[in-house]
C-alpha cells in the first residue's frame, strides 16, 4: 500500500499538451475508414436498386422511371452496406459527417440530362443489343 | 461450438428436472419464451461449465406453473419478464411485481394471443387514447414508500442465504 | 433497533445514467432489504426479428448497447452460424477475437473510470477515459466507428485488417501498457482507493454460487466462471487461457479483477495477431434457416456469460430471437450484496456490479 501513485503522470500533465480538441476551431483528423456519409456519383449509378435493398435503415430510395437516388441523410445508420453491395462502385462513404440541420430534408440525386453526343452513342448501344437479341432470338426460333 | 442439448419435457415435469439439476449443483441461466400457435414455448437453460442444456416444454396460454425462484433466486427477473411479455403466470415468485416489472403499452407484446391480451381488448381498450391511459396507470404506482404497491417479497429470499 | 424507512433510490441516481430503481429499506443508516426494479425502457428489440431479415439483424443488435455493441454482433452472428451450420473461415474468427478484445479493453477502462468517479479521484476518472480514447481510435481506424463498429456479420466480418496495421494496432497497446501500469498502481495499490472499495458489496464464493452471478462479479468472488475458457471460435487459438480470479469478493475484489483482464485482454491481442493465418474473412451465407430449427450459444461479453437463442421457421426471418445479458444474471446477486451495506455505500456498491441497463432492456 502507498499514496500518490498518481502524481507522476499528472505531473507530467500539467508540462503536457492537452489530450482534447478544440473541436469547432480544430479541425479533426479522420481516418480513412471514418464513416461519415454516403455520397453517389450519379453518372457511374445504374439504378440497379441494390443499395435500397441492403439498406437496413429504410434511408435509400432509387426511382428507376424519374431516374433519381434518394437518401434520407438522418435515417442513414452508416453501416457500409450499400457501399459495399454497389456493382459499379458508385457509391462512396466520405469521412466528414452529415452537417447539423434544422429540419432532416433527404437529399435527391437525379441523373443529369443526356449531351446529344452521350444519348446517340446511348441509342446506338440499345439498338445494338436490340438487334443482337432480336438475332438469338431468330436463331433459336430456327433451331 | 456451443453443445445444443435439448431436452423437449412435460411442463407437469419442469419441477422436478429443475430440483435435479439444482441438487446436481448446475447454474441455472434463463428462461425464455417464445410464442407458438398453440400457446407458449419455453425454454429453461441451465450450465454446469461447459455443458449447457436446455428443457423444452409447451405450455396453454393462460397456464400457471410452479416458480422455481426458491431455488434459484434470479429466476425471478425471468419469471416475471414471461408474465409480463406472454402471459404464462408463475406462482410464488421470490419477488413478485404481478405484471408491473416492464411497463408496457399492451398487455403482453409478444404474445397476442394471450388472456390478458383478449381481456384487454374486450375491454375496448384497443384504441390510442386509452393505451396510452393504461400506460400511465402502470407506471404510477411503482413510486416507493406506499407499502401496498412496493413488489411483495415472500419469505425473504436473502435470509436463506 | 431503529425505525425502519423505505429509501427510493432511482430510477435517476447518481452511479450511472441508466434507469434501474431500488427500494431501499433502510434501518440506522443500514440497507436491511433491497428490492431491485428495471423495465423503465424496455424496448421490445427481440420482436424486432420479425421485421428485419436475419441479415440486417446484426446492426439492430449491435445497437442495443454502446459499450457491448460488437460483442452483440458477434454473439448474435455465432447464434446464427450455429443455427445455419455455417463454417466461419479462421481470419474472421481471430479478426473477431481481437475486436472483441479491445472491446472489453474500453468496457473496462470506461468503468473503472466511473468507479473513479464514484468515490471522488476525478484525476484518475479523466486519466482512464484518455486511455480509453486510444482503443476507440484504434476501431474508428479499423472499422469506421467508433462505438457502432458495423464490423461483424452472420458468416465472417465486413472488414479485414492488413497484417501491418494489426501489428500497428499491438504498437498502440504496447504504447498503453506503461501508463496503465500506473492507473493499476493507483487502482490496486493506493491506500486511498483500497480504503473506499475493501469490503464494499461483499459477496462469497457459496452466494455467488447459489445466485448464479457471471462474469468479473462471480470471479471477484472465486468462482472461475469464464466462457472464454471452453476455447470457442477464435480463443481456441490461444495456446493457454486462464480466467482471472479474485478471492476477496468485496468492490477491491471486482476491480482487480477487471484491471487485470484489460492486460489479458492486451496479451491475448497480441498472441492472436502473431497466429493470424491468410485468408478470406467472410464465408457466404445463403438460404434461410431451416423450419422448428434452434441454437443456441454463449459469450464472455466484458460484463459476463451473455446467452443467445434463435429459432428459425424457414423463412428469412427468425420466428424468435433471444439475449440473455448478463446484468439480468447479477440482478439477483446485486440485492443480496446491497443487503447490510450502508446507504453511503449504495451508489458504490451498485457500480462495483457493473450494470448494464441498456443490455438487460433490450
Amino acid at each position: 500500500m502507498g499514496s500518490f501513485h498518481l502524481a507522476k503522470m499528472s505531473l507530467k500533465n500539467l508540462f503536457s499538451k492537452p489530450a482534447t480538441q478544440l473541436y469547432p476551431i480544430q479541425k479533426p483528423v479522420y481516418f480513412a475508414r471514418t464513416k461519415g456519409r454516403v455520397v453517389n456519383d450519379i453518372k457511374l449509378c445504374i439504378l440497379c436498386g441494390t443499395c435500397e435493398r441492403k439498406c437496413p435503415a429504410g434511408a435509400l430510395k432509387v426511382d428507376k422511371a424519374a431516374e433519381t437516388w434518394t437518401i434520407n441523410p438522418f435515417s442513414c445508420v452508416q453501416c457500409y452496406s450499400c457501399v459495399r453491395a454497389c456493382p459499379k462502385k458508385s457509391l462512396t462513404m466520405l469521412a466528414e459527417y452529415t452537417p447539423a440541420a434544422t429540419v432532416k430534408v433527404a437529399r435527391v440525386e437525379k441523373k443529369p440530362e443526356l449531351t446529344p453526343e452521350e444519348r446517340a452513342a446511348k441509342e446506338a448501344a440499345e439498338a445494338e443489343k436490340a438487334a443482337k437479341v432480336a438475332a438469338a432470338k431468330a436463331k433459336k426460333a430456327a433451331g | 461450438m456451443n453443445p445444443q442439448v435439448f431436452k423437449d419435457i412435460e411442463p407437469a415435469q419442469m419441477r422436478a428436472e429443475v430440483e435435479s439439476y439444482h441438487s446436481r449443483g448446475w447454474r441455472f441461466v434463463q428462461i425464455c419464451g417464445s410464442t407458438l400457435p398453440e400457446g407458449v414455448e419455453l425454454l429453461y437453460s441451465f450450465s454446469d461449465g461447459e455443458p449447457l442444456e436446455n428443457l423444452r416444454m409447451v405450455v396453454d396460454n393462460g397456464s400457471e406453473l410452479p416458480s422455481i425462484s426458491d431455488l434459484y433466486l434470479n429466476a425471478f427477473f425471468f419469471e416475471n419478464e414471461t408474465h409480463d411479455l406472454f402471459g404464462v403466470s408463475f406462482k410464488g415468485i421470490a419477488i413478485d411485481f404481478g405484471g408491473e416489472f416492464y411497463t408496457v403499452s399492451v398487455p403482453t407484446p409478444m404474445n397476442p394471443a394471450s388472456a390478458q391480451a383478449a381481456d384487454f381488448l374486450a375491454a375496448g381498450a384497443g384504441d390510442t387514447s386509452d393505451v396510452a391511459g393504461s400506460g400511465d396507470n402502470e407506471a404510477a404506482p411503482d413510486a416507493a414508500g406506499a407499502a401496498d404497491t412496493t413488489p411483495t417479497t415472500n419469505d425473504n429470499p436473502g435470509g436463506e442465504l | 433497533m431503529g425505525k425502519r424507512t423505505v429509501i427510493p433510490f432511482g430510477p435517476q441516481h447518481p452511479v450511472l445514467p441508466e434507469p434501474v430503481h431500488f427500494d431501499l429499506v433502510i434501518e440506522d443508516e443500514k440497507v436491511v432489504e433491497a428490492i431491485p426494479q428495471v423495465g423503465f425502457i424496455h424496448r421490445g428489440l427481440e420482436k424486432l426479428v420479425e421485421k428485419r431479415d436475419y441479415q440486417s439483424f446484426v446492426y439492430i443488435t449491435e445497437r442495443i448497447c454502446g459499450i457491448c455493441s460488437f460483442g452483440h454482433s458477434l454473439g448474435y452472428s455465432q447464434t446464427i452460424e450455429a443455427l445455419m451450420e455455417v463454417e466461419v473461415p479462421p481470419r474472421a474468427e481471430y479478426l473477431r477475437v481481437i475486436w472483441h478484445e479491445l472491446s472489453r479493453v474500453h468496457s473496462h477502462l470506461l468503468w473503472m473510470g466511473l468507479l473513479a468517479d464514484a468515490f471522488g479521484f476525478e484525476n484518475l476518472f479523466m486519466q482512464c477515459w484518455r486511455l480509453r480514447e486510444r482503443v476507440l481510435d484504434i476501431f474508428e481506424q479499423t472499422t469506421g466507428g467508433r462505438v457502432i463498429l458495423s464490423a461483424c456479420n452472420v458468416g465472417g466480418v465486413n472488414q479485414d485488417i492488413a497484417n501491418e496495421d494489426l501489428r500497428g494496432i499491438v504498437q498502440v497497446l504496447d504504447g498503453m501498457r506503461g501508463e496503465y501500469d500506473q492507473l493499476l498502481k493507483t487502482f490496486l495499490r493506493d491506500r486511498s482507493v483500497a480504503n473506499r472499495l475493501s469490503g464494499v458489496g461483499y459477496l462469497s464464493e457459496q452466494q455467488a454460487k447459489e445466485l448464479c452471478v457471471v462474469g468479473p462479479f462471480a470471479r471477484a468472488s472465486g468462482l472461475a466462471e469464464d466462457v472464454r475458457n471452453f476455447g470457442y471460435g477464435g480463443y481456441g487459438a490461444l495456446a493457454a487461457f486462464e480466467p482471472v480470479v479474485s478471492t476477496s469478493g468485496d468492490g477491491y475484489g471486482r476491480c482487480e479483477v477487471r484491471a487485470l483482464e484489460v492486460l489479458q485482454a492486451f496479451d491475448i491481442v497480441k498472441e492472436l495477431v502473431d497466429k493470424i493465418p491468410d485468408g478470406p474473412i467472410d464465408a457466404k451465407v445463403k438460404g434461410a434457416p431451416e423450419a422448428a430449427s434452434a441454437a443456441v450459444s454463449r459469450l464472455e461479453q466484458p460484463r459476463g456469460e451473455c446467452f443467445y437463442y434463435s429459432k428459425g421457421n424457414g423463412t428469412k426471418f427468425l420466428e424468435r430471437f433471444r439475449i440473455r445479458t448478463p446484468t439480468s444474471q447479477n440482478i439477483a446477486g446485486m440485492t443480496i450484496t446491497l443487503q447490510g451495506c450502508d446507504l453511503a455505500d449504495v451508489p458504490l456498491n451498485i457500480l462495483t456490479i457493473d450494470p448494464c441497463i441498456s443490455c438487460t432492456e433490450r
